[in-house]
Order: C-alpha cells, then sequence, then structure tokens
C-alpha cells in the first residue's frame, strides 16, 4: 500500500504560539492517500482539518510549529524548499478555498487568472492557453465560457466563481485536489453540478481528492474513505460504507445522530453533543473526547491507540473491537 | 397565517434594490432585490432559500435596513421605519453575517467584541458586568472563558461563526437576520445552535428571517419559507408542505438535489443533472433556461404570485388556474 500512495503524511503536529502558550491544533495524525482515491475529512469545527491541509500546502504563517513529515509521490512537502514547494503548489497539488472572492484578483480578468495559472508551470504561448482556459470554463458548466473570459470576478455570481475557482484548480490536471468546503456557500442545483463534474475529472484524469466538509451527504455521495477528527487527532477511519452502518467511536456515533434529515420529527431536537468542546491549549494526555463521552471510563484518561475493527477501519477507542460494533 | 387580526412583527412592501457597476465604460444593473413582499408574525421563523446570489443577504439586510431600498416600505411593529433614524431601533432588529470573519474585528478581543454591542445598547451597568454577561453568551454557544482574550483570526469558521451569534444574541433582540448561521459548523454545533435558536424563541418570542442553503435545517427551524430566484419570491408556504409538495420548478429542482447522508441513496444516473443558464432573459420567467416544463407563455410574460390557498403561493404560469 505504502509503494502505492501518492501522499503519505506522518505523524503531522502543527501548534501556535499564543498568549496562553501553545494552542495544539493538529496532534500527530498519520494518514495515506491513493492514487484516484477520494478522501472525505469530517470532524468538529476547531478540531484540525483545514490547519492540517493549510500545513501541508505551505499556507500557515511562519510562527506555526509543524512536526512530522508529509511524503507526495515519496518527497517531503515540509521540508523541500520554498521554490520546490510552489512548483507543486499549482501543477502537482491545487486546492479550492471555501471563499472564491478572497482568492480572486478583482482588477484582473477571468481570462488573465487562467492563462497565468496555466503559463506559471509550462510554456504555452498566449492564444492556446487562453483556447485551453476557455475549454475548462466549459467543462466546469460555464457555457458562455468565452464571454465569462472577458469578464471580472465581481461580476459573477457566487456559484459562477466557484466554477472558475475549481476550472484555475483543474487546469493543471493535478494529481492531488484539495476541497476545503467548496460547495457550502452553493445552492444544491448547483453544489449538484459541481460534484458532478468533480466526479468526471476524477475518473478521466485518475485525481486523488481530499474533500473537507460538515454535509455527510456530500460524504455519501462522493468519498471512497473518510477521517473523523476530534481534538486535533483522527479518532476514526473507515471506508464510507462502514462510517455510516458500523460507526465505532462514540463521537463519530454523536455526530451521526445530529445530522438533520427531511423526515426528522422537527417537535423532537437534535442530539447535540453537550459538555465544554476541547480545548486546544490542553496539555491533558487523554483521549480528548473522554469528558463529554457517555462510555468514559477510568481507562480513557490514557490516550486509547488505533484499534482496527474491520477492514481499513479503526478507532481510537479503548472500547473498539470490545463490543458488537452496533448497538442501539 | 391569518394576517388580517395580527399585525406582523416585521413587514416588507415592495422591496427593490439596485446594485449598479461600471467597468470598462460599460454599466451594468444588478437588480438583487426586484419587487419582494415579506411578512414576518411575532414569534415566527421564515425560512428563505435560493440560487446564490438571488438576493436573500441584500432582502436581509433591507428588512433591518442596514440597506437602503430604492423603493418599498420597510414596517416594524406597524410603523414605517423605512426613513426614520435606526438608533433606537437597532437593538431589536440585529444580524448574524453570513461571513462571520469579515464581520468581527480582528483587532479586538472576542470577549470586547460581544461587550462592545452591550455597551452601545445601554445593558449591563459596568464593564465588568457586560464582561461577564459576554462570558455567558459566549458559554451558550459552546465556547470557553478560555476565548474572551483571544483575537477572531485565530479561531476556526465555525468558532468564528459562534462569536457572531453570541454577539447578535446578548442584546436581546426582537427580530433576528439569520444569514447562513450554520453552515460553516459541524452538524453537532449546528444542531446546538438551531436547539439554542428555538429555545430562545420559545422563551422570548424572537422572530427570526433564517437563511440557508440547506433545506433539511431550514425544513427543521421555519414555520413557512419562501424560495427566490433571481430578485423574486418564487413560492411561499408553510415549511412541511413545500418540502413534502414543492410546485414551482425551481423549488422542485432545489428539493431533487438535497444530498442525503446514506451511500445507497445517491443513484447518479437516475439522477437529471440541473440544467444551469447563466443569463436570464429580459423578458418573461427568469427560470425559463432551466425549466423543462415552459410554455409559450413563459417566453412573453412574468407570472405573478398566484394564491393557491392553505398559504401556499406560487409565481409559475403552471398555476395560474389554481389561484384563488
Ligand atoms: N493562525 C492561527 N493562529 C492560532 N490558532 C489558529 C490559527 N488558525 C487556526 N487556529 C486554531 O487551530 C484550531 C484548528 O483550526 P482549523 O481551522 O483547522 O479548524 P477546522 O477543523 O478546519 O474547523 P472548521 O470546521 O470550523 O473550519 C482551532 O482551535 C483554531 O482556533
Ligand atoms: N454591494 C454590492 N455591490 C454590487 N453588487 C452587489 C452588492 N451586494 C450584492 N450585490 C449583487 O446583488 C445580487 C444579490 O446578492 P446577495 O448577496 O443578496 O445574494 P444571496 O442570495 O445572499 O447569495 P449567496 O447565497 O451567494 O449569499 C448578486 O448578484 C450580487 O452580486
Ligand atoms: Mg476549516
Ligand atoms: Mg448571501
Amino acid at each position: 500500500m505504502s509503494d502505492e500512495s501518492l501522499l503519505k503524511v506522518s505523524g503531522l503536529s502543527v501548534s501556535f504560539p499564543t498568549g496562553r502558550g501553545l494552542l495544539r491544533a493538529v496532534r500527530g495524525i498519520s494518514y495515506e492517500l491513493g492514487p484516484g482515491e477520494t478522501l472525505g475529512i469530517v470532524g468538529e469545527s476547531g478540531s484540525g482539518k483545514s490547519v492540517s491541509s493549510f500545513a501541508l500546502m505551505g499556507l500557515l504563517k511562519p510562527s506555526a510549529v509543524i512536526e512530522g513529515e508529509g511524503l507526495f509521490e515519496g518527497r517531503d512537502l515540509l521540508t523541500m524548499s520554498r521554490r520546490d514547494l510552489e512548483t507543486i503548489r499549482g501543477r502537482d497539488i491545487a486546492m479550492i478555498f471555501q471563499d472564491p472572492l478572497s482568492s480572486l484578483d478583482p482588477c484582473f480578468t477571468i481570462s488573465r487568472h487562467l492563462v497565468e495559472a496555466l503559463q506559471a508551470h509550462r510554456t504555452i504561448p498566449r492564444a492556446e492557453a487562453e483556447k485551453e482556459a476557455e475549454e475548462m470554463l466549459r467543462a466546469a458548466g460555464i457555457r458562455n465560457a468565452s464571454q465569462v473570459m472577458r469578464q471580472y470576478p465581481f461580476e459573477l455570481s457566487g456559484g459562477m466563481r466557484q466554477r472558475v475557482m475549481i476550472a484555475i484548480a483543474l487546469l493543471s490536471k493535478p494529481r492531488l485536489l484539495i476541497a476545503d468546503e467548496p460547495t457550502t456557500a452553493l445552492d444544491v442545483t448547483v453544489q449538484d453540478q459541481i460534484l458532478r463534474l468533480l466526479k468526471k475529472l476524477r475518473d478521466l484524469n485518475g485525481t486523488s481528492m481530499i474533500f473537507i466538509t460538515h454535509n455527510f451527504g456530500i460524504v455519501a455521495r462522493l468519498c471512497d474513505r473518510v477521517m473523523v477528527m476530534y481534538g486535533g487527532r483522527i479518532v476514526e477511519r473507515a471506508s464510507v460504507r462502514q462510517i455510516f452502518e458500523e460507526p465505532v467511536h462514540p463521537y463519530t456515533r454523536a455526530l451521526l445522530a445530529a445530522i438533520p434529515r427531511m423526515d426528522d420529527d422537527k417537535s423532537v431536537p437534535l442530539p447535540a453533543i453537550s459538555g465544554q468542546p476541547y480545548d486546544p491549549h490542553s496539555e491533558d494526555a487523554g483521549c480528548p473526547f473522554r469528558e463529554r463521552c457517555p462510555r468514559a471510563f477510568e481507562r480513557c484518561g490514557e490516550m486509547p491507540p488505533e484499534t482496527a475493527v474491520g477492514d481499513g477501519h479503526s478507532a481510537a477507542c479503548w472500547l473498539a473491537g470490545k463490543e458488537a460494533p452496533r448497538e442501539q | 397565517m391569518n394576517s388580517e387580526n395580527k399585525e406582523p412583527l416585521i413587514r416588507g412592501a415592495g422591496l427593490r434594490k439596485e446594485f449598479g457597476s461600471r467597468k470598462n465604460g460599460r454599466r451594468r444593473v444588478t437588480r438583487a432585490v426586484d419587487g419582494v413582499d415579506i411578512e414576518l408574525m411575532r414569534g415566527e421563523t421564515l425560512g428563505l432559500v435560493g440560487e446564490s446570489g438571488c438576493g436573500k443577504s441584500t432582502l436581509g439586510r433591507l428588512l433591518i435596513r442596514l440597506t437602503e431600498p430604492d423603493d418599498g416600505r420597510v414596517i416594524f411593529e406597524g410603523e414605517d421605519i423605512t426613513e426614520v433614524s435606526m438608533k433606537p431601533y437597532r437593538k431589536s432588529l440585529q444580524i448574524v453575517f453570513q461571513d462571520p470573519g469579515g464581520s468581527l474585528d480582528p483587532r479586538m478581543k472576542v470577549g470586547d467584541i460581544v461587550a462592545e454591542g452591550l455597551a452601545i445598547n445601554g445593558i449591563g451597568k459596568d464593564k465588568e458586568e457586560r464582561r461577564r454577561i459576554a462570558a455567558e453568551q459566549l458559554l451558550q454557544v459552546g465556547l470557553g472563558p478560555e476565548c474572551l482574550d483571544r483575537r477572531p483570526r485565530s479561531f476556526s469558521g465555525g468558532q468564528q461563526q459562534r462569536i457572531a451569534i453570541a454577539r447578535a444574541l446578548a442584546v436581546s433582540p426582537a427580530f433576528l437576520v439569520c444569514d447562513e448561521p450554520v453552515s460553516s459548523l459541524d452538524v453537532s454545533y449546528q444542531a446546538q445552535i438551531m436547539n439554542l435558536l428555538s429555545e430562545l424563541q420559545k422563551k422570548l418570542g424572537l422572530t427570526y428571517l433564517f437563511i440557508s442553503h440547506d433545506l433539511n435545517v431550514v425544513r427543521r427551524l421555519s414555520d413557512r419559507i419562501a424560495v427566490m430566484y433571481l430578485g423574486r419570491i418564487v413560492e411561499q408556504g408553510p415549511a412541511d408542505d413545500i418540502c413534502a409538495d414543492p410546485r414551482h420548478p425551481y423549488t422542485k429542482a432545489l428539493l431533487a438535489a438535497v444530498p442525503v447522508p446514506d451511500p445507497d441513496a445517491y443513484d447518479e444516473d437516475a439522477q437529471e443533472a440541473s440544467d444551469l443558464w447563466e443569463e436570464a432573459p429580459e423578458e418573461g420567467c427568469s427560470f425559463l433556461p432551466r425549466c423543462a416544463r415552459a410554455l409559450e407563455r413563459c417566453r412573453s410574460e412574468k407570472p405573478g404570485l398566484f394564491d393557491l390557498g392553505s398559504g401556499r403561493y406560487c409565481a409559475c404560469w403552471l398555476y395560474e388556474d389554481s389561484d384563488q
């Protein structure tokens, strides 16, 4: 497996020095991603999902303390030179951010954004680049592409801007696409169209994807595997089917129970997880979820190792594998 | 909704807002809100859904006069507040902004951000008391006392959203525009905030305009739902009825595209890709280019909002005959 992996992250930790000491945002996470595979990252807001990806992409401020290894095709993203990283970023790895407006320059036409993205990593004549750019816009579901090429970001609706960002990210045919809540701001009909496009490109180019989202509907539809994060750690990892059908970690179960569904009884409040969120400054050595866990016991004062409970399925919980995976 | 013997808490009548921009000598006009009538009863939640860029945030801002209308009136508690000074009303009319990062002053500490709203509106007798109230409000949205002295930038997206919610709720408003308040939160915080909003509504009789793209969330919280498309309300009615039996072709498309949290539920081939055409025609129904059921008439005339009975309204020529 490790020979085949495109991305191999080991022991990644990220801390920020703050007035109250170190804020430990990511606490030693490891994972692998194979070619053509789509990995979903879900978990608590503030659990380190974005920060762990930003760290790999070299997008954190210099004061951030980063440890561990992030091998992309065998080369460590965390120690390579700025220049090498910049070459990889945009050519081999692309990222789509949640807010497309902040990543587009208001003074440049859409055409210029796309052409520059193309020319940054390839010597290609302008006219040819424009042609290729326009084709990518069309592939991204923009029909009046030739007109949009001449427009400025503010002249486009949110959904169109997001598709422009996706076109830019895909122009270089990246090996890895990291998407951080790319469709949260879009209505579901536009979201549907973008998810179709991503699927199509994945099938066509064999792109691997990391999809950070709070939307379990998107996870179910798009992802092969899922990691659940809590308090800077990965508390469960599984195939998409295992996560929905046999969740093991009490946090995962609690999270799944809180999803609103069309056929819910509105008069019954959704079961939110009670108790205090995990303090990112905590130096506690135990399970990060134990204060809020309905099944915590003495041993949880010690951090449980990840325990395998099935094929490719593991959970960092002392109870993992010690009970029937499904009860209720 | 029986509006004859009950006065709405807030009402917008014939609201219009255009945004003009000039680039390369060309003038382009966006009709962000194009003649909208809307009313909210005291203690009610009206869910507002629609395409991105259709004018939801602008409508919310018009109702609490953060944006001035080009045309139309805003009536709050029976009083026309379209042109009055907002100072005495600001405390009652609050908003949680869509983009929490942009609405929180990065130089201020989180505790001060929440306390500032209290001070402006004369709540709390001194700084200490305001800080105590701020801490309580933050705790209510799941942020502990260790957050008081940190600055917004050092919080995750979801945490910033909760700070914005705490700030809005701290001054006990009568009407709150919730502009996608939970879209950046994990489902547990989402549930917590939804439960909190419902609880406060029951306890204090708050009225919400709840804007969101997540129809599961909107259905759960709303008494009624209004669906917007390009500046206009195209469908409106009781939340459960709209979700169970959508009438407007756009509402149908929206409900069909809601992702279901079940790996077996999705069958790509069975679903028709929603057809998006970027330019709406100058004439006729704005939804025409995406509509599979268009009639000849839809090309030339915009449909009005037909009254379908039982509190349901729909702006589509297919329902002309049902108009009451
Ligand atoms: N620049 C920063 N300085 C200090 N702390 C930070 C910084 N950026 C993020 N953090 C902290 O790191 C932790 C992880 O943040 P991150 O943005 O990765 O969360 P997330 O899992 O992406 O959450 P969300 O789902 O809300 O986006 C949070 O506690 C956050 O407050
Ligand atoms: N200050 C402004 N200047 C120019 N155009 C604006 C301004 N504010 C909004 N618009 C335009 O008005 C239209 C409606 O915008 P609005 O933000 O109300 O949409 P929305 O329905 O809230 O969309 P979203 O779901 O993406 O938040 C859009 O076309 C937008 O580009
Ligand atoms: Mg994030
Ligand atoms: Mg908006």
